[in-house]
């Protein structure tokens, strides 16, 4: 299986981000056009070379979803059939990107938009987004941060788009699962993709694969599908690791004492809990 | 008023870059510090190093014979050392 | 007997406009309005997509533009504002887009009316831009912009500017070519320096670095070229209408043998002349300028138009405070001499033909006079 992202770029050692859309360009194929809205993957060409076989086109950081709805218009005019993928950001995607991806869901626009979520405005060097979870340390948010994240998969669910998920590159079998889904579906697709950072997480790069299978098999990464409104987890860990052994592994939580880590523990067993009590499958009522 | 020192280049002045995969040009095997190395003998090639390296830079031939470390490429993250007890590393000299 | 907008829209229809991203602002709605109800009956054939801001339209333009379609859009002051982070991408990507402009003052405070400084703020986007003085103008406009901008030698987009509710909202007679006439002036868009295609993978829109000051070289060099190719498009134009626009940089009116003379773009450009006719017959020795084109600043064009006028003025109907009117302190430059900088009708307001006469009489001085 050929390579769509191969090397010679400039991010960084262990860079989950770039594995994610390596990943994702094996299983879409030549036949894709790459939207990227700014972030640490828009430096991946940079003039003279790129590492990209398809075609990638780079605007700004919050329109990924307006020039993928163009895009869907435009290749139909120059009867060129591809696969739209946007790759975009968390920080592009929860914050400043926000209406642009709701005016691309809204249409049903027929294309995958997949945020690279390391949990912060990432090439910036770690400034706390709406995607940053609770108690995280960023350098905008050095005690902490105080609010909880988003939920942008029920936002994207609200929307009424087909296909909704959230997926990791530790769990590459799930992720690709996921690509192949979301081309299939007819209408947009949206998969928030959980991309450990080590520079911005605080963790050895070798570490990179290894923190993503901690944050699905502690559950605090949910590893789920919502197919028209219908959730269903696609990963139920057996039995939790302890949430203590992701925190404690990245610098970002250093500062949490281990009564904020029992809290945290407490909250994800509540969820759990639930989880457990509908059966992992539910409808979400929109 | 007179404009010096630049002149037109038509198609080629605009801020494109036409030549895909490219930057396989560029040698980022000098970032590493440690060197990664596959016993290939031990190796059943489940793929799993292929799999997770990020900058595509391990390859399996077709007909699983050949596994090998692109080392220009390489950039010595250590996620196939982590992930594969057969994978060892050395510092790079 | 069509309004601006409906030039506007008709220029888009003639040009086969096969991407119309869109957003309503008032005093350009009716632009997108007609376009969506010739999509609707079939008259036109283009893909109608109402975007959710005008950042996501001028986003779905450029993106459009960059997969190698013809586009077309049309927005207005906050709308033309709030697309200038990406008006600039546009033009360093060489994107040819064409966007109609229908001038309304820009808040706060809030007004509905014309004046130019929406269009004016945007001169250093790397857009070329162009003043309309009547409805006819405007859908010539329109479609001499798609042949202007594809050029090879140009390869940048162009706003044309319409005023509002003076000409967008106003009744004029216009003659509508036909659409063989114009496929044979326009051929379809088929570019090779920018298409989104898998057989052909490019990456635009990252980093240059060090090259960046290259590639800006190559986005002066072509607005230089464009003077040219607007003159050499004008003059086709002309033979096929029998309307040629001054040859589409600027347009003199008795300028011959005047000694005071005043300069203007856009639709007061039209009661300016009726005031030099009436002042002309009393003997006085008037002439006026039109600047059809503000980028690119026809600078070569304006000193020989002006070179043997004593007395000059410009009427700007904008400001920009801390510095005067801008079209004022461009021409100064470019004349090297005094120049009366009359600030008037800004947000719309009314100036007439008594006022001008009166200007008329106060050229040559070297201050900044609002005229209320």
């Amino acid at each position: 299986m050929e390579d769509y992202l191969v090397g010679g770029h400039v991010a960084c050692q262990g860079c989950s981000a770039s594995l994610g859309l390596r990943l994702a360009l094996k299983v879409l194929g030549k036949d894709t056009v790459v939207i990227n809205g700014s972030g640490c993957m828009t430096l991946l060409p940079v003039y003279p070379t790129t590492p990209l076989r398809v075609p990638w086109l780079h605007l700004a950081i919050e329109n990924s979803g307006a020039a993928g709805t163009a895009l869907y218009y435009a290749l139909r005019r120059k009867n060129i059939k591809a696969n739209i993928l946007c790759y975009a950001g968390d920080g592009a995607t929860y914050d400043i990107g926000l209406q642009s991806l709701s005016g691309a869901a809204e249409k049903n626009i027929d294309m995958i938009y997949i945020c690279y979520n390391n949990q912060s405005f990432g090439n910036t060097g770690h400034q706390r987004a709406s995607s940053t979870p609770r108690a995280s340390y960023t350098s905008t948010t050095p005690v902490g941060k105080v609010e909880m994240a988003k939920d942008m998969p029920a936002i994207m669910a609200a929307h009424r788009i087909p296909y909704v998920a959230t997926a990791c590159p530790a769990f590459p079998v799930d992720f690709l699962n996921k690509v192949t889904r979301a081309a299939e579906v007819k209408g947009m697709a949206f998969i928030d993709l959980l991309v450990p950072c080590p520079v911005g997480w605080g963790f050895d790069p070798s570490e990179g694969i290894d923190i993503g299978r901690l944050a699905v098999r502690t559950g605090m990464w949910k590893l789920y599908e919502i197919t028209d409104g219908r959730v269903n987890l696609t990963y139920i860990p057996k039995k939790r690791r302890r949430v203590s052994e992701y925190l404690r592994a990245q610098a970002r939580f250093s500062h949490l004492s281990d009564d904020d880590i029992g809290a945290i523990q407490a909250e994800v067993d509540r969820e759990w809990d639930e989880l457990e009590a509908r059966g992992y499958e539910y409808e979400l009522g929109i | 008023m007179k404009i010096i020192n630049i002149s037109y280049d038509g198609e080629s002045g605009v801020p494109v870059i036409r030549e895909p995969a490219s930057a396989l040009k560029n040698n980022t095997g000098t970032w590493r510090v440690f060197r990664p190395t596959i016993d290939s003998d031990r190796c059943v090639r489940c793929g799993k190093c292929w799999v997770f390296c990020p900058e595509g830079a391990i390859h399996i031939d077709d007909d699983d014979e050949d596994i090998w470390i692109d080392y220009d490429h390489c950039k010595g993250c250590g996620i196939c050392v982590n992930e594969c007890r057969f994978i060892t590393a050395q510092r790079e000299v | 007997m069509i309004t601006g907008n409906g030039a506007a829209a008709w220029g888009a229809r003639l040009a086969r406009a096969e991407i119309i991203p869109n957003f309503p602002i008032t005093p350009q709605t009716a632009i997108i309005e007609e376009i969506a109800s010739w999509i609707a009956s079939g008259e036109m054939d283009a893909d109608f997509l109402p975007m959710e801001s005008e950042h996501s339209v001028i986003s779905a333009l450029a993106a459009a533009s960059s997969a190698g379609t013809r586009v077309f859009s049309a927005t207005s002051s906050q709308g033309l504002l709030l697309m200038t982070e990406m008006m600039f991408v546009t033009s360093g990507l060489r994107l040819p887009v064409i966007l109609v402009n229908v001038s309304r003052g820009l808040s706060a405070p809030i007004t509905l009316w014309s004046d130019h400084n929406d269009v004016l703020v945007q001169r250093d986007s790397g857009w070329l831009q162009m003043f309309c003085s009547n409805n006819q103008e405007v859908l010539d406009s329109v479609v001499m912009g798609y042949k202007i901008a594809e050029n090879s030698g140009v390869l940048l987009p162009m706003m044309i500017n319409l005023d509002g509710f003076v000409l967008s909202a106003t009744r004029e007679p216009v003659e509508i070519p036909s659409h063989d006439e114009i496929d044979d002036f326009l051929p379809a868009y088929n570019p090779k320096h920018t298409i989104l295609d898998p057989k052909e993978p490019m990456s635009m829109g990252g980093a240059v670095f060090g090259e960046y000051m290259y590639f800006r070289s190559q986005q002066r060099m072509a607005m230089q070229n464009s003077k040219s190719v607007i003159t050499d498009v004008c003059a086709e134009w002309e033979k096929m209408t029998g309307r040629g626009w001054g040859r589409g940089l600027v347009e003199p009116y008795c300028l011959d043998d005047a000694d005071r003379a005043l300069l203007i773009c856009g639709s007061e450009s039209a009661t300016l002349k009726y005031t030099v006719d009436k002042l002309r017959k009393d003997g006085e020795k008037v002439g006026m300028l039109r600047l059809r084109t503000m980028r690119p600043f026809p600078c070569e064009e304006i000193v020989d138009a002006l070179s043997d006028v004593e007395e000059i003025g410009v009427i700007d109907q904008d400001i920009s405070p801390g510095s005067g009117g801008i079209i004022a302190t461009e021409v100064k430059a470019c004349l090297g001499r005094n120049v009366t900088s009359f600030i008037a009708g800004l947000g719309g307001r009314r100036i007439g033909v008594e006022k001008y006469e009166k200007i008329f009489g106060r050229l040559g001085r070297d201050v900044e006079e609002w005229i209320f």
